[in-house]
């Protein structure tokens, strides 16, 4: 291990904790003082110094001054920080914020301790190539942490303040008093009739489509004109899909009722894309051979399609459908202005009755914090619909993942 | 009985039939909307695209809310861009495959989260979290709305990008690796170019959910119809179009009505661009794949 | 250049060093190769000469591709593979634990069965290895040289800036040749260059391979026992991932000691 390494090494370490300083301040919003962040710059422009020097003396050569130059930078933006003001008011620029020196402190640790750590594999690696690839390795590892951060932070969070509110009473009273007290009953099975309905009538629509694209169509407009419209389906604001919901659905075939048949009919073209691309996925993962043998054994194109082409692909649809029901399961938007009322719908008893639902519920729930006691049932709520929605979505996944060496 | 023929030629066209039903599905959704933002549009006519919204005095300008969608939606790419593609990188090409195995189910999981969690969460703990650090009027703002719509398309970008990477052909990447190039000037110099189309639909469809995402920003955002002073202020409170919709449907009732329509027919043909051009690239990238050979 | 190289390969990586004959330039020493369990490689011994082309036959599945690849550790690319034994290049193991994988490839170049240009233009195509490996040279010259070496210049030197993907095979192969040569390598590996190609364009890259055989050492991997004997100067017999049988290309195919070999040559295979 030669001492130019070992720099390195004293340099990645250094840095890292500096970042992990200033995450740590912008998390939990713990002040830093000036002399906090400025002391441990210095030290780190030292160290910078130490390896820039160090490597021109083994080696005179204009790359290896880098460390030397950089450690420079780190200096001079420790003194500039001595100007940064305790509070940088906004509000002279009629802009109604205020931002405190400590948050401009965190950052400049976290960013200068992860462009630090980024940079010290170079002199690691003597300037060469490789030394520009682990860096850049190194970032990408920080990026796929920091991609999958929030969906740690959201999912403890819900499990740990959701945990304690779901009892069997929640889950099996009555709402009272527009959700303060009781349960979510009703809700439960809103949620649970309106995509049992949604899948019904999804089903044969999706796979159909499917069918057609995958076994019968050949290029041509019509087909384009197909493809096209599922892809900006698949793609249409679920907001959207409520308005069009509404001023169909609501207003001329059901007359002005919300019901459950229109939030399930409006859950239902949500999600026809869905169901019409994986199904077709599925269709064509089927090899084209097997349909040449079964059609050289005189078949007919439907006999072939029904006897050999589904039969294997029948995990990837039922994965698709499931998956679709998953986005279904959770989406508020379509539902708000064509199935559910804001309390008193009570549990189903007819499909052209209103219902409740979970996510409907969530939102009611959220716009009474503040006013009445229901943040608990609110967090209750939100891991009941996490648990209904991810469950659905896990067990999809884990189908697929094991039909997928099918072929 | 039928000739297995006839039968074959009965079966292909009700197949058919069934598949015109998503080009007739969204025929009848541009229609509807139309029939119902009509009367906006006869009786407002371009008042409908100023900035002052006042329904006391009858004005109906929904250009806050327009700019207000494209600027968060502007702002969510500005952070799941340069995640986004890092970690589909790590994805696609780095990651071993007993952790890919792990990691692409799980950042498909963050995708299936219900958009009303996020809008949940985001005003309960980002929104108060934003407050406490910067003092602004009040939990609401851009910069919340901003921060869970870039969380929100952080997966769509990841799981896009990573195929789009994953379809470049191995043996183009050997040619590289075999000329004496690191893994990671392989990955710069000939996977992100070949893919670069792919790559690109993925963000657009990541911009067309944020655009067209409504719970979690309509908790977040403010709902207040006046564009951000100034124009770049993400500590200032707004409205999207969505939200605009979401929020004003229940509570309106009258030519209000109309107006959320016409808005729905403005966020409608946005997204739907934006769909056909993402799909467009996606057809060129496999064109320019399997044309080799 | 060369020689600064091996000196920073001695000094950064202090590989294992066994000096190898006059005129030899790699030495495969006792190799195997697994994919996950099963094994693909059995103790192969062979030695490749200096400025010669030595080719590699066999029937499919015989673990000829899979041999050359390793001679410029390209099946590091598989994640399940697992090897043993020595390949020494001018005297170093590339298989020391401290060799560097990326300088092997750029001492030792390879063009591919299927021709795999970028989907760049043609001059950029040839200038990508330069600029991977931070060569200092003129884009013009070293485009101009590579296509000339590759015999294909007369062809394409009008349109440098078109996508090298609207050649035809024969000349995308030949351009995939002249961007091996531009990264000035030692030996070049060829894994059935001419499978992909019709009778006309394969005729054109066996003079190639005749002319680069002045400069370089080339290995070639056929199925083609004629291609075989037209090219090569030495030629090895493989069978179920076992060398069989490697001589003089002539004494291979007009005096084979073993009998597989006899039988593969003379078509009673199997």
């Amino acid at each position: 291990m030669s001492i130019r390494k070992l720099l390195a090494i004293w340099i990645f370490f250094v840095s890292i904790v500096i970042s992990l300083i200033g995450f740590h301040s912008l998390a939990v919003q713990s002040e830093i003082e000036y002399w906090t962040m400025a002391g441990s710059l210095i030290l780190l422009s030292i160290s910078g110094h130490a390896c820039g020097i160090h490597n021109y003396s083994t080696k005179k050569d204009g790359k290896n001054l880098f460390m030397l130059i950089y450690g420079s930078v780190i200096l001079t933006i420790a003194a500039l920080s001595f100007y940064i003001p305790d509070v940088l008011d906004l509000r002279p620029w009629e802009i109604y914020a205020r931002i405190p020196d400590h948050f401009f402190f965190a950052l400049i640790m976290l960013f200068v301790g992860i462009f630090t750590s980024y940079l010290s594999f170079r002199p690691y690696h003597n300037y060469n190539k490789e030394g520009a690839q682990s860096g850049a390795l190194y970032v990408l590892h920080v990026t796929i942490l920091l991609t999958l951060l929030p969906l740690f932070i959201i999912i403890f969070n819900i499990i740990f303040r959701g945990a304690g509110g779901i009892t069997y009473e929640f889950l099996t009273e009555d709402i009272v008093s527009m959700g303060e007290q009781g349960g979510v009953y009703p809700a439960i099975l809103g949620t649970l009739a309106m995509i049992a309905l949604t899948a019904i009538i999804v089903l044969p629509l999706g796979v159909g489509t499917a069918i057609y694209l995958a076994e019968y169509a050949r290029k041509g407009l019509a087909v384009r004109l197909i493809r096209t419209a599922v892809n900006i389906l698949q793609g249409t604001p679920s907001i959207v899909h409520g308005l069009f919901g509404y001023a169909f659905f609501v207003l001329i075939v059901f007359n002005g009722q919300k019901c459950l048949l229109a939030g399930a009919l409006t859950l239902a073209i949500l999600t026809l894309p869905i169901v019409t691309r994986s199904a077709e996925e599925a269709l064509n993962a089927v090899p084209g051979d097997l349909r040449d043998a079964s059609l050289a054994l005189g078949a007919t194109k439907w006999q072939t399609i029904r006897k050999v082409v589904i039969p294997p692909s029948l995990p990837g649809i039922l994965t698709g459908t499931v998956l679709g029901l998953g986005r279904a399961a959770g989406e508020t938007a379509p539902i708000m202005f064509t199935a559910v009322y804001f309390s008193g719908a009570g549990t189903p008893r007819s499909l052209l009755r209103p219902v409740q639902a979970l996510p409907y519920h969530l939102l009611s729930l959220y716009r009474l914090v503040g006013y009445r006691d229901v943040e608990n049932q609110a967090w209750a709520t939100a891991l009941l619909l996490l648990i209904i929605v991810l469950g659905i979505n896990i067990s999809a996944i884990i189908v697929r993942e094991k039909y997928r060496q099918r072929f | 009985m039928i000739s297995r023929k006839l039968k074959d030629k009965m079966v292909h066209y009700t197949f058919f039939g069934i598949a015109t039903f998503s080009v007739l599905i969204i025929s009848f959704i541009f229609i509807f909307l139309f029939v119902k933002a009509y009367p906006a549009i006869d009786t407002i006519g371009t008042e409908l695209l100023s900035k002052e919204w006042n329904i006391s005095r009858n004005q109906f300008g929904i250009l806050p809310a327009i700019y207000g969608s494209v600027f968060v939606a502007i702002g969510a790419l500005l952070v799941a861009v340069p995640l986004g593609l890092g970690a589909s990188i790590y994805l696609s090409e780095i990651a071993p495959n007993r952790i890919r195995m792990i990691l692409k189910p799980l950042i498909e999981l963050l995708a299936g989260i219900p958009s009303i969690v996020y809008g949940f969460i985001g005003a309960i703990l980002l929104g108060r979290f934003l407050y406490d650090t910067f003092g602004m009027r009040g939990p609401n703002s851009f910069l919340a709305a901003i921060l869970i719509l870039g969380i929100m398309a952080l997966p769509i970008i990841v799981s896009m990008s990573d195929d789009a990477m994953k379809a470049v052909p191995k043996d183009l990447k050997d040619a590289s690796l075999a000329l004496g190039a690191t893994k990671w000037q392989t990955i710069r110099k000939v996977t992100i170019p070949a893919a670069i189309s792919g790559i690109t639909s993925a963000v657009i469809m990541g911009m067309g959910r944020a655009i067209g995402e409504t719970m979690a920003v309509m908790l977040i955002i403010g709902s207040v119809m006046r564009m951000p002073v100034p124009f770049f202020n993400v500590f200032d409170t707004g409205n999207t179009l969505t939200a605009l919709i979401a929020v004003q449907m229940g509570e309106s009732h009258g030519i209000i009505i109309n107006v959320l329509f016409a808005a729905g027919i403005m966020l409608f043909t946005i997204v739907a661009v934006m769909s056909i051009i993402s799909d467009i690239l996606q057809v060129r990238t496999m064109e320019i794949f399997e044309g080799r050979r | 250049m060369i020689k600064k190289i091996l000196e920073i390969l001695k000094e950064d990586c202090e590989c294992a060093y066994k000096g190898l004959p006059k005129g030899m330039k790699m030495r495969v020493d006792d190799f195997d190769l697994w994919y996950g369990k099963t094994q693909a490689i059995t103790s192969v011994n062979m030695n490749i000469q200096k400025n010669k082309v030595t080719a590699i036959i066999g029937p499919s599945g015989c673990g000829k591709s899979t041999l050359i690849r390793s001679f410029n550790r390209m099946n590091d690319t598989i994640p399940t593979v697992r090897t043993e034994g020595h390949v020494w290049l001018d005297g170093y193991d590339i298989y020391d634990d401290t060799a560097d994988c990326v300088e092997i490839r750029r001492k030792v170049g390879m063009v591919f069965q299927k021709p795999n240009p970028f989907p760049f233009s043609i001059a950029n195509n040839i200038y990508y290895g330069c600029q991977v490996n931070g060569m200092d040279v003129a884009k013009d010259e070293v485009v101009e040289r590579c296509l000339k070496q590759a015999a294909i210049w007369e062809e394409v030197k009008d349109r440098l800036s078109e996508n090298a993907l609207s050649l035809s095979g024969g000349q995308q192969q030949r351009l995939c040749i002249a961007r091996a040569l531009a990264i000035e390598p030692e030996v070049i590996l060829m894994d059935e260059p001419c499978s992909a190609l019709d009778p006309i364009a394969t005729a054109k890259i066996e003079d190639l391979i005749n002319e680069l055989k002045k400069d370089y050492t080339v290995v070639i991997v056929t199925h083609n026992m004629q291609q075989a004997a037209r090219v090569s100067d030495y030629t090895a017999y493989m069978y179920l991932g076992e060398l069989i049988e490697f001589g003089k290309t002539k004494q291979i195919f007009e005096n084979p000691r073993e009998e597989s070999t006899e039988k593969y040559i003379t078509g009673r295979f199997g």
